[in-house]
């Protein structure tokens, strides 16, 4: 079963002078295990629609069904919120216990499972994420480095074992090789688990690469939805929208510019590369 | 949680009321505190409604922000006009029933204080609706420098108030993002006896405090690496200066309030 979201509208501080409609009449619909890369200028409301997926915020207007699950519904919201594990900007500040593994078992038992289920999941949440609990468990968190802290903090998610995951540009600020191994990560999340996964991202490339579907915001509306291939061919519209493409299809642009003629648009770059080399292969 | 705070929010703008020079509208809030206190007869309090009006309409502020300034208030006033509605003693009995007693002194009563209350909250908001924390502290420590000579710390107090007052909607939203990433994995702050509620809090407090010590570090570190040392020798960038409409609404103000003394002492 899938998450819907049914013509959703949020409007902030609704009925005050300071009222901000900062999403309208949205509707889309993640499925089991399915890749939804969120893409959008800063303040097109990409953390507000995805705050609505675990319930946090709730619609002004309209429905987000998990599971089938209302989130208006009181009762259902503990439920929601272990189906949909969510990953916050900067998710290092959340960190509160005493050592790494407490503080990875904080989702597992508000929960409500058994401590030896519970020790279970944090250890192997944290061998996911690479911090090895024999040399982990036991620190405390706040020794950790920035990027130490952001994989113990995505392991206190991945311990609940969420049947979607939803991060909030969860790469920011991490070296290029954190980046890749998060990255790769979650597709073996997804491969492995069939997780469905909502990912807001600043990269072009990143969402290109992995995500199966892209929804575009705009001002608080959904502009496009459709895959890579269909909203990176609308480049000229992104481009309006305040966004950019993917590093491959900037530099298909730019050699059709000086005169190479390339029949199809890439957005992947190990696409766009083999293509070239055939090319060169070719042409000697 | 953070949602409704509209106390103490500035509402920027090019009104008159927002071109006064700061120094000239906290004393002048000062002079319109009084105000509301002096009145003590129902009919006259419309002057000071008429003030507040004219505030509101000078400061080019909406309406609504004169209903959001009190929304915080609400449950207070409630509060309020009921306590004095059933405590006040008096002698002309409006109703009884059983041992509830209304009684005509206190119904004025309740109204004057609700109405006082109104008037002091919705007409302080002005103040900070028109005037930047920043102008704000440096009205008051232009009016505090004279107790320098008393070596009262009037530079580092109005600098710590800016400090306090920039951080926190940065706090306030610091608090609501940890709340909700700790309601992400399922903690719950709304259940449980008093015990485990505070108990509840810790997930949220421990990164709070992390984060605003590193917040506190690094904005030192950032203030020392630009050469500040206190208030020793500093100069502004802004300078304040007193302009004919200072005098103007001076003017107005104790105009309003001899007029009111004036009122209160005739035998009407
Ligand atoms: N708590 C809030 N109260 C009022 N307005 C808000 C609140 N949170 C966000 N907004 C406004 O809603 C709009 C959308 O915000 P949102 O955080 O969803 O943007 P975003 O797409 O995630 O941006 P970014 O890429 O910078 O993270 C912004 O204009 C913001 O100012
Ligand atoms: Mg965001």
């Amino acid at each position: 079963m899938p998450i819907l979201v049914e013509r959703l509208s949020h409007t902030y501080l609704p009925g005050s002078a300071l009222a901000y409609p900062a999403l309208s009449d949205i509707s889309l619909a993640v499925a089991d295990g399915e890749f939804l890369g969120i893409i959008g200028h800063t303040g097109s409301g990409k953390s507000t629609l995805i705050q609505h997926l675990n319930g946090l915020l709730l619609p002004t207007d309209g429905n987000v069904l998990v599971d089938g699950f209302n989130t208006r519904e009181k009762k259902l919201r503990k439920k929601i919120r272990s189906l949909v594990g969510m990953v916050f900007q900067y998710p290092e500040y959340q960190l509160f216990e005493e050592t790494v593994e407490r503080d990875v078992s904080f989702g597992p038992k508000n929960m409500g499972l058994e401590a030896p289920e519970i020790h279970e999941r944090a250890f192997e949440a944290l061998r996911l994420v690479g911090l090895p609990p024999e040399d982990f468990a036991e620190k405390s968190p706040f020794e950790l480095s920035g990027g130490e802290k952001r994989r113990a903090a995505l392991a206190g998610i991945l311990a609940m074992r969420p049947k979607y995951l939803v991060l909030d540009e969860p790469m920011a600020g991490l070296d290029p090789r954190g980046r890749r191994e998060i990255l790769a990560l979650i597709e073996s999340l997804r491969r492995g688990q069939n997780t469905g996964i909502v990912m807001v991202s600043h990269s072009m490339d990143d969402v290109a690469m992995y995500a199966d579907r892209i929804a575009v915001l705009d001002q608080g509306s959904l502009g496009m939805l459709g895959t890579p291939e269909e909203v990176f061919s609308r480049g000229d519209e992104l481009i309006r929208m305040g966004l950019n493409l993917p590093q491959a299809t900037r530099l298909v642009r730019a050699l059709r510019e000086r005169g190479v003629a390339i029949e199809r648009d890439y957005f992947r770059m190990d696409e766009l590369s083999q293509e070239l080399i055939a090319r060169w292969h070719h042409d000697r | 949680m953070t949602a409704n705070i509209s106390l103490g929010q500035y509402l920027p703008g090019n009104s008159a009321v927002h071109r006064l020079d700061p120094r000239t509208k906290i004393l002048l809030m000062v002079v319109y505190i009084v105000i509301v206190f002096l009145v003590r007869t129902l009919w006259i309090f419309a002057l000071p409604v008429l003030l507040l009006i004219a505030m509101f309409l000078f400061a080019q502020v909406p309406a609504s922000y004169f209903l959001s300034s009190l929304k915080p208030m609400k449950w207070l006033l409630v509060f309020m006009f009921v306590i004095n509605l059933f405590a006040t003693q008096g002698e002309t009995v409006l109703f009884q029933w059983k041992f509830i007693r209304l009684t005509q002194e206190a119904l004025e009563q309740a109204v004057f204080i609700t109405l006082r209350l109104v008037l002091l909250v919705a007409g302080t908001s002005i103040l900070t609706l028109t005037t930047s924390p920043i102008a704000l502290t440096d009205g008051l420590e232009k009016l505090m420098s004279p107790l320098r000579k008393l070596r009262f710390p009037a530079h580092e107090l109005a600098m710590m108030m800016t400090i306090a007052l920039r951080f926190i909607p940065t706090l306030l939203e610091e608090t609501d993002r940890i709340q909700k990433a700790q309601m992400a994995r399922g903690a719950d702050f709304e259940s449980g006896n008093l015990f485990q509620r505070a108990k509840s809090m810790i997930p949220i407090l421990v990164p709070l405090f992390v984060s605003a010590f590193r917040r506190a570090d690094e904005l030192a570190m950032a203030m020392e690496s630009r050469c500040y040392h206190g208030g020793e020798g500093r100069t502004r960038m802004r300078e304040l200066h007193f302009h004919v409409s200072d005098l103007f609404a001076a003017l107005l103000l104790c105009a309003v309030l001899a007029g009111i003394a004036v009122l209160e002492k005739l035998p009407l």
